[in-house]
Formats: C-alpha cells, structure tokens, sequence
C-alpha cells in the first residue's frame, strides 16, 4: 500500500506508515526525488536538490498555473534563461528569434530601441491585433507600439512596450502557441500568448547570492545598399553641381569643383566615385547593459531584487536609447495557510530617434547622395558650405542639420507588477487573489527647426514646428482562482480550477503642436506663432470573465482537460455582450503507458490533440455612430484642413458607421501533435499540425464612398491559417566533457483570407500605389500596386514618343508578405565550463516594397541603372499602342540618354517590390566559466565571460540588392512589408561577464 | 454588472450636432478639394499650370496618366461621404428642425456637389447614393438624369429660402447666412447648370433659361462671389498653399506659356495678381512660363521653378480664398445666354461680358478701372457669331479662372472647346489631340460596389461632352 501526505509551508511533515512500510519518497516539482529507508526512525529529514531537468519539464501555462508539460493537451515552447540571454540582446522579442517554431519574430527597424513584432501560427485579425499577448508572472501586460506621423512622413518607430523588459530579469519564457493553450486567458490570447516568468529567487542555493552582469556591444550596418561607382553628379549625362543625383557623365578623375561659390570661392574635389560615401555617414553603435541582482532564499520566504541599466547608442549619429529598471519580487508564507508574493518593475526607458519615411528623414538624403559626394565632409554645420544656405543641393538637405535640428525623443515611466494572495482552504481546496497593474506615462517632443534662407535653397525653407505628446496608460486585472485535486479512484484523479477574471485598459492621451515657430532658440509650446493645435484622446474598456477548467488524470498517462469560460465586454452592444466558449486537450504519455521506456529506446512519447473556440470583443466605440470634428487630409504631412476653421467648429458626420447589433468574433481551431524523445534524450522531436479559423471577425467594411460612408462595422471577416511546426533535437555527442547540442525547427504556415465581405479589399495602408490589401482567396497581405500597361500578350506597352512604359490603369495584385516557410537551427557546444552558441534563422518567400530600390533607381545610383552603359536602348520586348486602337505594334523608340532618369524615376511602384527572403546567422555567443578551483580562491561564487554576436551575416536573394528584408517602416502593427526609408539594420558584436557573489 | 461595463459611449466625439455645427464643416471639406487636388488637375488640364523642371511631382498630370486611385479616397471618397452626406445632413436635420434657409444652403451646396462629382465622373451615382447600410450598392445613374433632378432640387431649395426668417450667421462660411446672396447664387447654379447643356440639348438649355428670365431671377453681382476664405492660422491655410508652397516647397508648379503668353500678349493687369516673375536665373523679375508639359518629356530643361513665374499673390497667399462661384462667372454666363438668345432679350452681352472681366479684375484685387483698356485689347465681338461671341466669353471667363477655379476652367474647356488656343501638354500618353474628358472611376468602386460599371477610359467624354 501507498499513503502520502504534503509538508506544511516550513517544510514539517508527520505521517502515519502502514505496518510493513519500508521506504519514504520524496517528492517535489523542480526538485530530485529522494528515497530513504524508514528502518525505525521516527524522525526523517531530507534536503532536496533542484532537478535541472525536471525543472524544464515544469511549464508555465495560462493564468500562471505550473503545470507538468507532459499533461498538456497543447503545443508550448519554453526558452530559458541562458538561451535568452546569451546574444546579449537589449529586447526580449528580438531574443527569441530563430529558436522557436511557429513564432514569426520580425525586428522593424535598425535605429535603438525600435520595435519587434511577435506573431504566432499566422495572423488572424483583418484589423486588431495579431500579436502574441505578453504576460509577465500571469498578469497580461502592454505591448502596443505607437509610433509617431504618418510614417510615409518623416515617421519615427519609438519601439514597443516589450523593450521595457529586461531579459535579465527572466528566469524562463514558455509560449503558449494556439488557442486552447491559451482559452483560459480569453480573447487576447487567441494570438497565442508570451508567458514571461521573472527571477524568484526560488531554488536559490545559498541564503543570499549577488550577481552583477555586465555586456557591451558594437554595433555597425549590416545590409548597405549596393551602388554604382561610374557615374557621377549630374543630369542627362551631363554634370551639374546643384543635383541629387547620380545621371552625371562617367567619372573621369579630374579634378572639379563642387557645391556652390560662397563668397567668390567653391570646393574642389576629384570626380572619382566615393565607394563608401553612405557608410561612411554611419557611427558604430553600442549597447551597454549592466544588471545587477540579489535574491535568495529563507526559510518561509524567496526574494529577489535587481537593478539593471541599457544603454545604447545608435548607428545614426545623435540618436540614443536607454532603459533603467528595478524590480523587486518576494514571497513569503505567512500563517500556516496564507501565503503571499509581490512582483513590481519600474522602467525608465526613452531616447532620441531619428526620423524614417520620405520627407526630410536621414536615410532618404543619404541615399540620393551622388557617387562623388563626401557625405563626412558635410559635418561641419558651421561651414558655410555645409549650412541651411550653402548645401550643395536644394533637393534635398544635409543629413547632418536634419540630425542637429529635427529631433525627437521620448520619455517613458512605466509600472508593472502584482500582489497575489493565496489561502489553502482545506487541503488541496487552494484559493487565489491576484490583482495586477500596469501603467505608462510615454512624453514626446518633436522639434523642427525653422529654416529660412535666400538663394537656391530657398525652397527648404520652413517654418519649423513643435510638438508635444503624452501618451497615459493603465491597465488593472485582477484574478480570483480556486483549485482542487483530489483522487477519484486509484487511476483517476481531478483537478479542478474555477476563476474570475476583471480587466480594465484606459488610454488618456494628449497632443499639442506649433506648427509655425518664433525662433530657433527654445523648444517649447510657447514658441509659436498663431496658436497651437492640441487633441485629446481617450477610451476605456473593461471586461469580466468566469471561467473554469477540469483535468482528469489517468494513470499518469492520460489526461483530458474541458477549459470555459464566459466574458462579459463593455466593447460589445450593451444588452448583447456576454459570450461562451469552450475548449478540449488531451495528452496521452505512450511511453508511460505502454512501458516503451523500459523495453525500446523511446524514453517519452506524448500524443496531443485539442479543440478550441476562442471569443474576442469589439475595438472600442464600435457600437455607435457619432460625429467628429471636421478634418480633411490630402495624405502630405501639415497640410490638413482642420476644424475649428478660423474659430469656427465644424462636425462632420463620421464616416463610419456604428453597429449596434455586432456579435463577438470567434476563432476556432483544432491541433494534433507528438513529442517524442528517444535514446536517454539524444534525439527528440516534436511536431504539430494546426488548423485554425478566425471568424465572424469585427472589422470597419470599408463600402463604397457613395452610400455617403467609408466603412461600417460589421462582423464580415474569416481568416484561415493552416500550418506545420516541427521541431527536431539531438545530442549527438554527449561525453563527460563534451556535449553538443542541435536543434532545428520550421514552421510553414498557410495563411488565407476567405471572407472580407465578398469582393470587397480592405487596405492595410501603404502606398495608394502600392498598397497592402485583403482580399478574399489571397493571404492576409497581399501587395496591390501599379504594374506596367502590357498588351494581350504581356508585352510591356511604351509611350511612342519617349520609348518610356505605360502604367497599367488598373492596379495588379503582386504578391504577399507572408512567407512561404520559415526555419532556425540552434546548436549549443560545451566543453568543460566552455560553452558556444550559434543560430541560424532563415525565411524563405514572401515579398517587401522597397522605397531604397525606388529612391536609388530615381537617383541613378541603384547598380541596375547601369544597363546598357546608360546608352539609348529600347525597352526589351515593347509595344507602343496605334492610337488609341487597342492594336499594338513593335516599339522603335528607344529610351536615351535624356530621358534614362524618367524612364527610371517613373517606373510603376509595383517593380519596387522584391524577393523578401533571407537567411541570417542570428547569433553567436561563445562562454567560459571559470573552474571552480579557481573560483573558490576569489570571493566569487561564479565567474564567466563571453563573448557574442547577434545578425553576423545576412544572404538574401540576388535581386535584392538594397535592404534587410526584416526593415519595417510602420512600425509593429499589421501594416509590414514596407522599406519606406527606414534606418538600416545593425550587425552586432561584443563581450560580457557575468559574476556570483 | 451593466453599469460596470457601460462604458463604451465614445467620450471623443459628440452623437448629435446640428445643421449649425455640421454646415461649416461640410462647405470647408468641398472648398479644400476643390481648392487642393482638383485645383491641380484643372489648372494642369486647363494650361494656367505646369510642371517646373526641377522636379517632377505632377507629370502624372502632364503626361495624362490618371489612374483609377489617383483620385480615389481622398476626393471622390470626400466629395460622396465628406461634403455631400454632411450637405445632406444639414438640409433633412434642417427641415426636421423647421430651418428651412439651413434646408435650403443644404440642398443648393448639394447640388453643387453633385455637379462636380459628375461633371468629373459622368454617371456616377445619385438618387440610390447617401443611404447607408439600407444601399451598399448604390446604382450608376445617367449624368441627363442627374442633370434634370438637379434642377428639380434646386427649385425645391429655392422655393424654402425666407430672409425673414432665422438664417445662420458665422457659421455659413459662404454668406454668413446672407439669403438673397444665397438665391442669387442659386440661380447663378441654374444658370450654369443649364448652360453646361447647351450643346447637348439646346432646347431644354433655352427653355429652362427662358423661364428664370422669365420670372426675373437675379444672379451673383459684383463683391457676392460666394467662397470661403481660408486663414493664417495652423491647417486652416490655403490648402495649395498648404500643399505647394509650403510642404513642397513651391518646386513643382509654374507658370503655363498657355495663359502667360495669352495674359502678355493682351497686357492683362492681372498677370502679376495671378503669378509672380522669375525670382532667380537670366529672367530674374520678368514673367517666364514654361510650355505645357515640357518638362515631363526628353526636351526638358530641368530649371528650377524659381528661374521661372510661379503661381501669384492672389493664387498663393495662406488666405487665398477658394470659390464656388465667382461674380465674374456669373457675368460670363449671362453673356453666354444673352449671346446664345435665350434670354428673351433681356440684358446686353457685350456689357455683361465686360463687368466679368471688372468682376475679375475686382476678385484678385487689381483697380477695375483698369478693364477699360483691357477691353480694348479683348475686345466684345458685337455682331460676330454666337460661337464666335461664346468663344470670347468662354477665353476670358478662362483667365477669370486662372489659379482659384481649375476644375472649372477643365470642364469649361471640355464643354466649348475654348481658349480654341489650347494644345495638348507636350508629355501627352493619349492620341493626338486629347485632353483628358474624364476621371476613371476609382478603385475603391470597383472593389466595394457590386454595380460598379467597369472601366471607362480616360478620352470618353461625358454625356454634355459633344462638342468637337
């Protein structure tokens, strides 16, 4: 016979053994179990030691539940803590890439602190979001990225509220990836949920431990865009000193001034290509991140405390981010059936960016710089030939002033922790309260200088502008669970979990500018002329859920767990917002209950398969119709007409329609899977196939502008995403010294949109010339852009006169964003206390728009402007059209040298589109611990140092010659594929050290 | 529980407003479209504008090369759901509150409206349009049918003006509630919609001209121009100020060789109302145009803007007004009518054609005396044809248009074929001879309107369109 008992919190224990008993067992989760011998003792101690492998076992999962991986019904992924942490890399997304299956881990932008996206098994939503839900210690927390302008102008990717994170902090991260894992979570989890938990001090060896991480990175460009070093500055092949462009005659050597005569005098220079013109405009950047922490353990008790410092300079000079945070977190077991935990975290994070887009942006002059010009000769500001007024071009301006007088930076304050209480009614009946909060106060200060100026460069001139923003957050959720286990017979057992959940989101945002500036002198809201312009923002929502799951265990292998829940929203109609669902999983351990483990080399071998339903409300304010102040753009930035109008308010009727009748969305999805494990662990694998359905989905239809409305709000959407996950593993050396460690994972992900109100295109944004669309039977994103007019036979229609293309009158769809597969491999060597880490991460299909290639093709310095030698040619296989006849005859007309700019600068936006695949060694990170004979000599309980690399090389298709196909210029949100000028991505390199005191 | 989650009423924006509320905003958003992208396209197609050599931002307008988004959202999708559904608004609101002179600006502006939306597009949608969720597919009607209920509604409008009863003040950015401005532009409307078909049907253009001089209908008159100023103040400017001057920089637009070599050749005061001389380079201080189109094509010179006239004071100021219709227009349609004879003998062409050139003159703020020896150079061709009188009328009303009313000035050309000097822009993608006679549908009808009619290319005339 078998009887057991549980310790009190101290860890005391009685129990009365059956006659005849003649051992003990041990156990706990995370920990080795130990047996001992009764004999005749009456009192038996043990002390038991953590199980590193076990402990892996032991998964995070919804509502921050510990559960035994091998019982779930579900795919997961965890990450630990060492493999996070290992690239030294400031944001806790961008860490993850390459090392988990199904995860589409996308980072925007090169400039520091810029945004990550995290996207799990395809997007589902037309509109809301589709990234994964971050949870730090089972409280859901922000994860919005809100960037600044129109990004097409002069926009500005702040980052997203995930860098405020510190991956220091994080003990492991388990990713819950579809629907059932995450059903209990509700309706933001449908995207699958980021389940972070941070360092306890649980487990900790020693009473007390210290431990002070320190790494500095260098970071430089990792994809330049090739140019062509033949020609020169110039128009039509001729030179001319005012251009941004490279159409100037074949580089000569000659000696030749440039620039404008200021004060009777002009530069000379040699009329020689200047391969690394653009490279040389970029500094290397850095990232410093020191943290240091303490934690340990008492008796009733676990705390930890860290305090941790980023600082990161950016490639693009003048630009910066930094983040400070502290954070605290402890336990403790108050009375015999109370226990307690607090987790709070303070960031501080902000810096100065630089702005991407078209407009003025850094890279835009930067790449329309021509071949012969010395970009670091332009630094000086205070030479007159470098200045407002004496710039070489009136196209475009010196980099540098943008940099010294079109600023921005931002100011974060953030807040994010829990209180969690919990009570053991009787025994295994426990009841928990945990009330958790997250807030933010984001400040924002844009300034541009005035410019104003007489001569050539007049047409820059500016009246400069101010604005300001303060972006309020805050978030309130609060949990009440009880579970209960409890034997059903000797092979059943039941768990059962029933809970409340309320949720709370306000947004409270102001903006105010002075587009028309006094002077240079001061950056405020009072340096203005005319009065400024200022807009509030705000909205609430709130939700209440019950929710409850049972899990019922046989014979320690097989589980069937039922989860539902019910949530009440106040974004749906008021009488009609209450919304069900369910969802199934069950784990069957094949190994377990065949007994493979001991009669074949399979040691584990678990089957899953599940069923969910997940409901999501609506978007805020989508059940009325109001009016709004009137407001009328033309798409340039600052041109608006705004209401008030000379004092004047004015409402217009909104264009969108409300809808009272709208019904909750629903995604349903079903998986199969197997983890299986083979050889003592030296092989493993795990598969997954999922089919899953978003549905009814709450979207603004956009209808035809003649029903005197632009969109109504409607349930009219489905997406369908279909995909293969596989992960494989091994050991194929395990020695005592050496161990090697390989893992490769893909994800193929079928993404189809199958409703969007019949024919009806939802555009993302973009471009009106190539925009990225929705469209029924396409995937979600699909690029809609101007083609060249071709005649019945494909062949490229020309303009008889000029020889130039004809752009098609109707725009064609020309591929999606979403890739076709995407891949990693993670392999671990270690030797001793060495240990060396390297990932590849690859993604294969997919399309991007590429303004670079559009900018470089403009300014003759893409390498593909060389064809021909820039003489006159006829566009291969042309036509020209007989009058407007509908026949076509062969073209004669060939493009010349006069017009090779025109014929490069106006081709359809659609030929910007390119191959968006790429390959990249993600990270490599070599480590060394000391020897522990050498460390017992110091006052140090560890040492190790490391060096590391992060984005070390990039390969991408031929055809994209221009830029890393990661590049966002729209920041996180569902609008991608866009290379709108952005800041290019950064390779980097550097050491680290890690002690314990 | 219900109250908890009673929270979503948009706390940003107001459920209701008023006709008070709604009619400055909805007279704004139709002056800034028309002021901004339909002033390039027109003034572009009209030959006041061009392209300048320095850049190239609208050689799509030069070279004809329209698509189906280029006029999409931000102008049809403005014209249906901005101004249009708001005039709409205004008039039903108006008439449920018992405002009739509210009701009666609604349905004139509406028409005015709908005149631009299919002057532009043709058949276009019209009774079936404005209804919401109960017509998502409002049919394509006949550009004849709409003509003849625009008439219709605007009788209706008319008909509800009472200057004795409440009327707005400020908030009617056109008149400030003035009513007998408001009728006399209303007839102006009438007028111009009936002289837009004189070539189409001459008879039904005669007949409902007739009867307004019939029953003594008076028309705008000299300072009752009706537009709406625009003012210094932040994205309440002009918006080709807004657009050209200042976010672009003013490196685009200059002046067309079509209207400055006409505007030299006849000294017309107004050339330095209407641009500005050449800031820079070996004409620094004179008026230098650039032809139609030329630099959009391989004989492009590639100057910059400032080496050339650029759009003038009374074009390009932050407070350039934006018109609806003009007091000059109103004269040089009463010329049209009283030349064509469908008056009944009432009013003196030669008179009503010179006080549109003083009404001009007067709206860019040039000294009306001075259209004493203009005239003497555009002489009225008394006794000469009517085609030949209409051609006179349709030239000057042209220049009267130059830089403020593009849009016009395109579809006036479209309608008569005057200034007969006009040639196609010399980056031209379409046959021989032709001007653009139409926008393409957009593309957002093609996707969201099941009775979208299909492409209907750009050298299709519209129904009024008849005239070689």
């Amino acid at each position: 016979t078998t009887v057991g008992t549980s310790t009190n919190v101290d860890g005391a224990y009685t129990i009365n053994v059956p006659a005849g008993s003649n051992t003990l067992e041990f156990r706990y989760i995370g920990y080795q179990t130990v047996t001992r011998s009764i004999g005749n003792a009456t009192t038996i101690n043990v002390a038991l030691e953590t199980d590193a492998q076990q402990l892996q076992e032991v998964v995070v999962t919804a509502l921050g539940r510990e559960e035994e991986e091998r019982t779930l019904g579900y795919a997961t992924q965890q990450v630990n803590s060492e493999q996070l942490t290992q690239g030294r890399e400031r944001s806790v997304a961008n860490a993850l890439q390459g090392k988990v299956a199904g995860v589409n881990i996308q980072s925007q932008g090169g400039g520091p602190g810029a945004s990550t996206r995290v996207v799990i098994r395809g997007a589902k939503s037309v509109l809301q979001s589709n990234q994964a839900l971050f949870v730090i210690d089972g409280i859901p927390v922000d994860n919005s990225s809100s960037g600044t302008g129109d990004n097409l102008n002069n926009g500005i990717d702040v980052g997203n509220r995930a860098n405020d994170i510190n991956p220091d902090d994080i003990e492991s991260i388990n990713i819950l990836k579809g629907p059932a894992a995450a059903a209990l979570y509700g309706s933001r989890a449908a995207n699958g949920a980021i389940m972070i938990t941070t360092k306890s001090g649980r487990g900790a060896t020693k009473k007390a431990e210290m431990s002070y991480v320190s790494s500095y990175t260098i970071e430089d460009v990792l994809r330049y865009p090739e140019f062509q070093n033949r020609y020169g500055e110039g128009f039509f092949g001729a030179p001319d000193l005012l251009e941004n462009t490279s159409w100037g005659p074949v580089f000569t050597g000659e000696v030749l001034p440039w620039g404008q005569i200021i004060n009777g005098q002009q530069r000379y220079k040699p009329y020689v290509a200047l391969k690394d013109n653009i490279k040389e405009f970029f500094d290397y950047g850095s990232t410093w991140i020191n943290t240091i922490s303490l934690s340990g353990a008492a008796e009733n008790a676990t705390y930890y405390a860290s305090y941790s410092n980023t600082s990161q300079s950016g490639i693009v000079p003048t630009t910066d981010y930094s983040r400070n945070s502290l954070a605290v977190k402890g336990s403790t077991k108050l009375l015999n059936k109370f226990n307690s935990s607090v987790s709070l975290t303070y960031t501080k994070s902000g810096g100065d960016f630089a702005m991407t887009g078209q407009g003025n942006s850094v890279f835009n002059q930067l790449i329309q710089t021509p071949r012969d010009i010395p970009v670091r000769e332009l630094e000086d500001l205070s030479n007159p030939f470098n200045d407002e007024a004496g710039y070489y071009s009136p196209y475009t301006i010196n980099p540098y002033w943008s940099l010294a007088n079109q600023t921005f930076e931002n100011d974060v304050d953030r807040l994010f922790g829990n209180i969690t209480i919990g009570y053991e009614v009787i025994e295994k009946l426990n009841v928990t309260f945990r009330l958790g909060t997250d807030f933010y106060n984001d400040r924002r200060k844009q300034w541009m200088a005035i410019r104003d100026v007489e001569g050539q460069n007049e047409a820059n001139n500016d009246d400069g502008m101010y604005s300001e923003t303060q972006l309020y957050y805050r978030e309130i959720n609060s949990d009440i669970m009880a579970t209960y286990g409890f034997d059903i017979s000797e092979d059943l057992n039941l768990e059962l979990l029933i809970g409340h959940n309320i949720n709370q989101r306000t947004n409270d945002n102001l903006f105010a500018q002075a587009d028309a500036l006094a002077n240079n002198q001061f950056k405020s809201l009072s340096n203005i002329v005319g009065t400024p312009l200022a807009t509030s923002f705000r909205d609430i929502r709130r939700l209440v859920g019950v929710y409850g799951s049972a899990k019922l265990g046989f014979r320690d292998y097989l589980w069937l767990e039922l989860t539902g829940r019910n949530d009440w929203s106040s974004t749906l109609p008021l009488d009609d917002n209450r919304f069900f669902y369910p969802s199934v999983n069950i784990a069957f351990d094949a190994a377990n209950a065949f007994g493979l483990a001991d009669n074949s080399p399979i040691n584990f071998a678990k089957i899953r398969a599940n069923y969910a339903k997940v409901g999501n409300d609506a978007p805020n304010f989508f059940t009325r119709s109001v009016f709004v102040s009137g407001n009328i753009s033309d798409g340039f930035a600052g041109t608006d007409l705004n209401f008030p109008f000379a004092g004047i308010p004015g409402f217009e009727v909104s264009n969108v329609i409300g809808n009272n009748f709208l019904q909750p969305e629903e995604t349903s999805s079903w998986e199969i899977g197997a983890d299986v494990r083979m050889l003592k662990e030296r092989l493993r694998f795990d598969v997954a196939y999922y089919d899953s359905k978003s549905d009814n989905q709450i979207i603004s239809v956009p209808i035809s502008f003649a029903t005197g409305f632009g969109s109504a709000n409607l349930n009219a959407a489905t997406i369908r995403n279909k995909g293969v996950e596989l992960l494989v593993g091994g050991i194929p050396i395990e020695t005592n010294d050496f161990t090697w460690d390989i893992s490769v994972n893909f994800t193929k992900n079928d993404n189809e949109v199958e409703d969007v109100f019949g024919e009806n295109e939802i555009s993302l944004g973009g471009l009106a010339s190539a925009a990225l669309v929705i469209s029924r039977g396409r995937p979600y994103g699909t690029f809609k852009a101007e083609d060249y007019l071709r005649d019945p036979q494909g062949r490229i229609v020309v303009n008889a006169a000029t020889g130039r293309p004809r752009t098609a009158p109707e725009q064609t769809y020309q591929g999606t964003i979403q890739p076709d597969w995407t891949g990693g491999l993670v392999n671990t060597l270690t030797y001793k206390g060495a240990r060396f880490s390297f990932v590849f991460d690859t993604r294969q299909g997919g399309k991007m728009y590429s303004r670079t290639r559009g900018t470089q093709r403009f300014a003759g310095t893409a390498p593909e402007t060389l064809f021909n030698d820039r003489q006159p040619y006829i566009i291969p296989n042309s036509v020209v059209e007989v009058g407007s006849t509908g026949e076509y005859v062969e073209n004669t007309t060939p493009l010349t040298n006069d017009n090779l700019y025109e014929y490069w600068g106006n081709l359809p936006e659609g030929t910007n589109i390119v191959d968006a695949s790429f390959t990249k060694l993600r990270e490599v990170s070599l480590s060394y611990k000391l020897p522990a004979s050498i460390v017992e000599k110091t006052f140090f309980g560890n040492i190790e140092v490391g060096v590391s690399g992060r984005n070390l090389i990039l390969w991408t298709p031929d055809e994209n010659t221009y830029i890393d196909p990661e590049m966002n210029s729209f920041g996180n949100g569902n609008l991608q594929g866009y290379d709108f000028s952005s800041t290019p991505s950064t390779r980097s390199w550097g050491a680290n050290i890690r002690v314990t005191f | 529980c219900d109250d908890f989650l009673d929270v979503n009423d948009d706390p940003n924006n107001p459920p209701t407003s008023t006709p008070a509320l709604t009619l400055p905003a909805a007279q704004g958003q139709l002056a800034y479209t028309l002021g901004n992208q339909f002033q390039f396209l027109g003034n572009f197609f009209a030959q006041h504008w061009t392209q300048a050599g320095a850049a190239n931002q609208y050689c799509d307008l030069e070279l004809y090369q329209i698509t189906s988004s280029s006029y999409d959202a931000r102008v049809w999708g403005e014209l249906y759901a901005g101004a249009l559904n708001d005039f709409r608004f205004v008039s039903q609101q108006a008439l449920t509150d018992e405002q009739n002179n509210y009701a009666a600006i609604g349905q004139i502006m509406e028409v005015y409206t709908i005149q631009v939306i299919t002057d532009a597009w043709g058949d276009v949608p019209y009774s079936s349009a404005l209804n919401g969720l109960n017509n998502l597919n409002p049919e394509y009607e006949s550009q004849e049918d709409i003509y003849n209920d625009m008439v219709v509604r605007l009788d209706s409008a008319i008909a509800l003006i009472d200057p004795s009863g409440a009327t707005p003040g400020d908030d009617d950015l056109v008149y400030g509630g003035n009513m007998t401005e408001w009728l006399r532009f209303a007839n102006t409307l009438k007028l111009k919609i009936f002289l837009r078909q004189a070539y189409v049907r001459p008879d039904v253009a005669q007949a409902g001209i007739q009867a307004m001089y019939s029953a003594g209908a008076e028309f705008l008159q000299i300072g009752e121009t009706g537009d709406i100023a625009f003012a210094d103040q932040t994205q309440n400017r002009n918006p080709f100020y807004q657009t050209q001057v200042v976010f672009r920089g003013g490196v685009d637009v200059v002046a067309s060789n079509t209207i400055l070599d006409y505007l030299q050749e006849t000294e017309d005061p107004r050339i330095d109302k209407f641009f500005s001389p050449a800031q820079a380079g070996s004409n620094q201080g004179s008026f230098v145009g650039v032809d139609q189109g030329v630099e959009c094509t391989p004989d492009r010179t590639g100057n910059q803007s400032n080496t050339v006239s650029k759009p003038g004071p009374a074009v390009a100021s932050p407070t350039t007004a934006v018109p609806y219709i003009t007091a000059a227009e109103s004269y040089f349609l009463q010329a049209e009518a009283v030349a064509r004879g469908w008056t009944g003998g009432v009013g003196d062409a030669s008179e009503l054609y010179a006080q549109g050139i003083r009404a001009s003159l007067d709206y860019v703020g040039e000294d009306v005396a001075a259209a004493t020896a203009l005239l003497q150079r555009v002489p009225y061709p008394t006794g000469g044809s009517v085609e030949a009188q209409v051609e006179q009328i349709i030239t000057q009303k042209w220049v009267s248009f130059s830089g403020t009313q593009g849009f016009e000035a395109w579809t006036e050309y479209r309608r008569t074929g005057y200034p007969s000097f006009i040639e196609p822009s010399a980056a031209s993608t379409l046959g021989t001879g032709l001007i653009p006679k139409r926008l393409l549908y957009p593309n957002t009808e093609a996707v969201r309107n099941t009775n979208y009619p299909g492409l209907v290319e750009i050298d299709v005339p519209v129904w009024w369109d008849v005239k070689d």
